[in-house]
């Protein structure tokens, strides 16, 4: 069949990027950023599989907190129970389908519009009206799938196949290099749900890049966070990332804890935890995405953004929101550009630009080609069979 | 999954090298097929030369203007060495589109990571990457493809291996060199996406049939179906001549060359595989076709006019003029591939050649380059 | 094309005969799955009775309206000689659709070279093809497709092989005799996509269960969740009554001939696959609904009442009903989002007055779509 070609020749392609070192980094083949089969293995290795970021902790404070969300075509409902968890439930009724619960808010239950299938917070159903009719059903015996969780830096993931080994230990070596900032204890503003028109891949490379600051971003970024002043540290199993340093002239961000030191108060912190959370993590907050694939050519960006004062005024919040907004504008050109670009039959491997400036895309290539590569030693086994 | 192509495959080797007599209609897949309509890319759109528009559009050197031909983004630029060339629009770094619309460029400069390029494609620089070890900006440029011009239009070739065009055009030569296309000067220019296979279009273009219908209120005064007159087709094309109402004001200015019975005609003519042109005395109406999908076509066209420097208002009522057609005939055709999707059409037999003799030579066309080598063997249809 | 998985195919052919005590939902793929709706579309779509419209849209002769069924352009007149016809609507020459909208007219003329046909489908005139030889236009006729009207509902068999239909519903006419439908004037006629299965719409509107939590608003006091009663379903329909609470007003004018009784509930039923319909105590609710996709619902909405207040704009007198829609509108998108999830498992449904005919519907798929081959005796599976 034509899919699973396409895809075998795009993992054995895959597969010749991990015979080569970080000297030697290249782009990916385009094909994995615009074919829709390939996609749809990124689905199911991938988001499927691995540790997906929806949201933070502090969204959810008290009992009965929830918010819904959509991660590859599952309705979920991220929710605080009665007993302090905060879950990820399965948002879909079990009875016909429903999607029961939108937007967020506070519930003692959860009613599904459709014939008012009621579920507790913990998923529990506890109500089916007129279902006492029906020979051998049992209300005690349904209840809605919980999907496993982990809470890292207050940031709440969600592994859908249940089988993802724990993400902190992934994440090891990145907790030296952030904990001064104290993350969980910043305070969540705002997330807003978006979709762009690009892969996921090209806005994760996007956000995780410091080559295009100084020219996609000259209006908006270049007197922050020039391109000549990042500098990558190493990566890890779980993660990559760069430090984005601030020009002399430009002022101190407060409030920001006190642990932090003088060298990184003259920094952004970068990183991604694979496959598609990256953060911007500055001293006086945290501005992250995690993006979650529509199709090879269209990706829902979550974007939030929490703060280390706990109650900031309302402008400041409002500005943050504008002068992000303004940054994501110039992104959302760039890729929609290079979305038309990587169709062309004429893009060939290219050099990536120095590890200080796209050596975080190389990491992110190997993490990918790791997953998701037809090993060489695959394509000579083949070959002797024959 | 190759069922489709592969019978509308069989259903063009049935009609390859039948005379007129036998000219009739394809099955409606060959319109509406997805399937079919990759084989066309790969064969005919990667492999044929294109028209892109026409060489005055980029008068002085520095001069470009985008488009873009089977997802292969382009620009057409005039060079500081004065040479016209088409170069791939795609940054050699990471794949941004490099430049839009249309201007006047010395430098092309990717807006993502600022690399910049010559107008002739080649690399000059690239931010950081002396850094990186074995990266030579030097050896680094934009593909550039194979052009030739001809009357003035121009042509591009995405892979290369097309033999040269005018020589394939040379029987249309005696229809249209009076005119001297190549000293008129283009006026305006769009680019509209309409709701209908490539093919129809072209065909719609090119058949005299429909004018007193479609067009009663518009080009039935002007070229009314009773008039049109085939010309033989050739290998790289086919047309007819479209003659004037006698009431019809003669259209002016035009050249020294121009014959009497020319003045009182429009030249219709179709390079393969898809570029119309209407050539007359004192201008010429294009349009350069290229498929978005099966039932989506990219029309790039536009008009040119022998006088160099028509009034604006002459030139605003052949805007409204051609406005008018296109208005006329893309409702139809948008209706017409809905048609074309159902089960209940049959073949038909075509119209008259001179009515539709044109649509018949794009077949044969078609079916030349799309199907095997091998005819079916005449025997057969003897027994 | 991918094919339907074998979970689906059992699921289908495992359902067969099982009585109301075992009904339970089917494998999401049923509503979610491109190849199940290719599969319905050429099954149950093109081989079965599919309503277009009512007698009373085309009172007079000449009278016509234009619809499309699957990708079947089609009209639907009432000839000269007062016979309603279905005729394709696309035109012998090159397949342009021929008329669009509705009207009265004798003839029907393609807008793009003129053929003109009878509106019983033959041929009169083709412009100029008297010039080709052997084509003759006597020998020309839009095809007629296979009609048949019940109640004053136009049902049309895209395939013709159809057996009658009148004779499989013979159990509806006690529920139907004294209301007689086909009294009925049209008030609206609504086209509408909807971006849900088509399959999900119908369900909606043939289950009781939903009435009370999705209608709460304005249906609650009328036909709430706890008076409905399913009828026993037949070969090709089944349905349900849905009572009025006794503080609901009497809604007026209804028929002479029904008994007290009758004017105290709606009565809901639904002709397979697809043609669902709530007739009230002074009027009724056609959803004629046909598959786009998998995810797209065409649906043709008619609403009819013994007398049509023609003062009253057509929107005003149908308020009540589109808020009803409206609503179920929203409910549909979740069903759509939901029935996407990989965690959903297939559950009993609700009781038979509430969602049975939701399970004589899937009975239905089942007989349609699993070869006899397939079918396991009930005595086997008892062992």
């Amino acid at each position: 069949m034509r899919g699973s070609d396409e895809i075998q020749s795009i993992r054995l392609a895959l597969g010749e990027l991990e015979n080569r070192n970080s000297g030697q980094a290249v782009t990916l083949p385009p094909d994995c950023y615009t074919s829709e089969a390939f996609l749809e293995l990124e689905r199911e290795e991938i988001f499927r599989k691995e540790w997906i970021c929806l949201g933070r902790v502090e969204e959810v404070p008290k009992a009965g907190d929830y918010f819904t969300t959509e991660l590859i075509d599952e309705p979920l409902i991220v929710v605080r129970g009665r007993d302090d968890e905060v879950r990820v439930l399965s948002n879909v009724c079990r009875h016909r389908s429903s999607v029961i619960a939108v937007g967020g808010g506070n519930a003692k239950n959860f009613v599904c519009p459709y014939h008012a299938w009621t579920y507790g917070t913990d998923g529990q159903l506890l109500r089916a009206p007129y279902m006492d009719k029906v020979a051998e059903f049992d209300v005690t015996k349904c209840r809605l799938p919980e999907f496993a969780t982990e809470i890292w830096q207050g940031f709440i993931y969600v592994n859908l196949d249940g089988r993802a080994k724990p993400l902190a230990p992934r994440l090891k070596s990145l907790e030296p290099l952030i904990k001064n900032y104290h993350m969980g204890e910043m305070a969540h503003q705002f997330r807003e749900e978006q979709a762009w028109d690009t892969n996921w891949k090209c806005l994760v490379e996007n956000f995780m890049e410091g080559y295009h600051l100084s020219f996609t971003h000259y209006e908006t970024l270049h007197d922050v966070t020039p391109t000549r002043l990042c500098k990558k540290y190493p990566g890890g199993k779980g993660f990559t990332g760069y430090e984005s340093h601030y020009p002399p002239k430009w002022p101190p961000r407060t409030p920001h804890h006190p642990d932090l030191t003088d060298k990184e108060q003259r920094y952004t912190m970068m990183f991604c935890v694979y496959p598609s959370h990256v953060v911007a993590l500055t001293p006086d907050l945290i501005n992250y995405m995690c993006m979650r694939p529509l199709g090879a050519e269209e990706v829902h960006a979550t974007w939030g953004l929490a703060t280390f004062d706990p109650k900031p005024k309302r402008k400041t919040v409002s500005d943050l929101h504008g002068w992000i907004a303004d940054v994501m504008v110039e992104d959302k050109a760039r890729l929609q550009s290079v979305r038309r670009g990587l169709k062309s039959r004429s893009v060939a491997g290219s050099p990536l630009a120095p590890p200080d400036f796209e050596g975080t895309i190389w990491d992110i290539n190997c993490y990918l080609a790791e997953k998701l590569s037809l090993k060489t030693v695959t394509k000579s086994r083949v070959k002797r069979a024959s | 999954m190759g069922n489709a192509t592969a019978e509308i495959q069989a259903a063009l080797a049935d009609i390859k090298g039948d005379g007129f007599g036998q000219a009739r209609t394809l099955p409606n897949e060959f319109y509406t097929s997805e399937e079919f309509l990759e084989l066309e890319r790969e064969e005919i759109f990667r492999k044929e030369w294109v028209c892109l528009g026409r060489v005055e559009e980029v008068p002085k050197p520095g001069d470009y203007f985008t488009t873009e031909l089977i997802d292969e983004p382009l620009i057409v630029v005039r060079g500081q060495d004065k040479k016209v060339r088409v170069l791939s629009n795609v940054c050699r770094h990471r794949s941004s589109v490099i430049v839009e619309d249309k201007g006047n460029k010395k430098h092309f400069v990717c807006p993502y990571h600022a690399w910049s390029y010559a107008n002739d494609g080649q690399l000059l620089r690239a931010p950081h990457m002396d850094k990186v070890a074995g990266f030579d900006v030097k050896n680094c440029r934009l593909p550039e493809f194979s052009t030739e011009v001809w009357h003035g239009f121009l042509y591009v070739n995405l892979d290369g291996k097309a033999k040269p065009l005018a020589p394939r055009l040379k029987g249309l030569e005696p229809y249209v060199q009076n005119y001297h296309a190549e000293q008129m000067t283009s006026q305006f220019m769009n680019e509209d996406v309409w709701g209908t296979n490539w093919k129809c279009l072209t065909e719609n273009f090119m058949e005299g049939y429909h004018l007193s219908v479609t067009h009663i209120n518009s080009l039935h005064k002007i070229t009314p179906t009773r008039l049109c007159e085939k010309i033989p087709g050739g290998e790289g094309y086919t047309g007819y001549k479209s003659g004037y109402d006698p009431n019809f004001p003669q259209r002016k200015p035009y050249h020294n060359d121009v014959t009497d019975a020319e003045k009182r005609l429009s030249m219709m003519f179709c390079i393969y595989p898809s570029h119309v042109v209407g050539l007359y005395g004192s201008g010429v109406i294009h349009m350069c076709l290229r498929p978005r999908s099966a039932d989506q076509v990219v029309t790039r066209w536009g008009f040119a006019s022998f006088d160099p420097k028509p009034s604006r208002k002459s030139v605003k009522g052949a805007l409204e003029l051609y406005e008018t057609i296109n208005r006329e005939d893309r409702e139809k055709l948008e209706s017409l591939q809905r048609g074309l999707n159902s089960r209940m059409s049959t073949t038909s037999k075509l119209g008259p050649a001179d009515l539709e003799g044109p649509v018949w030579d794009i077949y044969q066309y078609l079916a030349k380059n799309l199907t095997p080598e091998k005819k079916k063997p005449r025997l057969r249809r003897v027994s | 094309m991918k094919s339907i998985s074998a979970e689906l195919k059992e699921a289908l052919a495992n359902i067969i005969d099982l009585g109301p005590g075992q009904a339970t939902t089917l494998p999401p793929e049923f509503y979610t799955s491109e190849s199940f709706v290719e599969l319905e579309k050429e099954e149950i779509f093109r081989k079965e009775w599919i309503c277009l419209g009512r007698v009373a849209e085309i009172p007079k002769r000449g009278d016509y309206f234009t619809t499309q069924l699957l990708d079947e352009p089609l009209i639907i007149a009432r000839g000269q000689d007062d016979k309603i016809r279905v005729l394709s609507n696309v035109c012998r020459h090159r397949s342009s659709v021929i008329v669009e909208g509705n009207g009265n007219s004798k003839h029907f003329v393609c807008p793009y070279h003129a053929w003109t046909y009878a509106n019983d489908g033959q041929l009169l005139r083709a412009p100029y093809m008297d010039q080709i030889k052997g084509f003759k236009v006597e020998g020309s006729h839009l095809p007629e497709l296979k009609t048949e009207i019940w109640h004053g509902f136009i049902y049309v068999n895209l395939d013709g092989k159809a057996k009658p239909l009148a004779p499989r519903l013979i159990g509806l006419e006690p529920y139907l005799k004294n209301r007689h439908p086909e009294d009925m004037l049209v008030s609206l006629v609504q086209e509408e996509v909807w971006p849900t299965n088509w399959k999900c719409l119908a369900e909606n509107y043939m289950e009781g269960y939903h009435l009370s939590t999705v209608h709460s608003k304005e249906l609650y006091d009328i036909t709430p969740t706890r008076l409905c009663e399913k009828i026993l379903p037949g070969e090709a329909y089944t349905g349900y009554k849905a009572h009025y609470t006794r503080k609901s007003p009497q809604q007026k004018p209804y028929h002479p001939n029904m008994t007290p009784e009758e004017r105290r509930f709606s009565m809901f039923f639904w002709i397979y696959p697809s043609h669902t319909v709530g007739i009230t105590s002074n009027g009724s609710a056609s959803l004629a609904l046909q598959p786009r996709g998998a995810g797209e619902v065409f649906n043709r909405c008619i609403l009819s009442s013994y007398e049509v207040d023609a003062a009253r704009p057509p929107e005003a007198r149908t308020e009540g009903f589109n808020k009803t829609m409206d609503e179920d509108r929203v409910q549909l998108e979740k069903i759509r989002r939901g029935l996407a999830s990989r965690y959903v498992e297939r559950k009993p449904l609700g009781p038979p007055d509430l969602e049975g005919t939701v399970w004589d519907m899937y009975q239905y798929m089942a007989r349609m779509l699993t070869p006899k081959s397939a079918r396991r005796t009930r005595l086997k599976r008892a062992s």
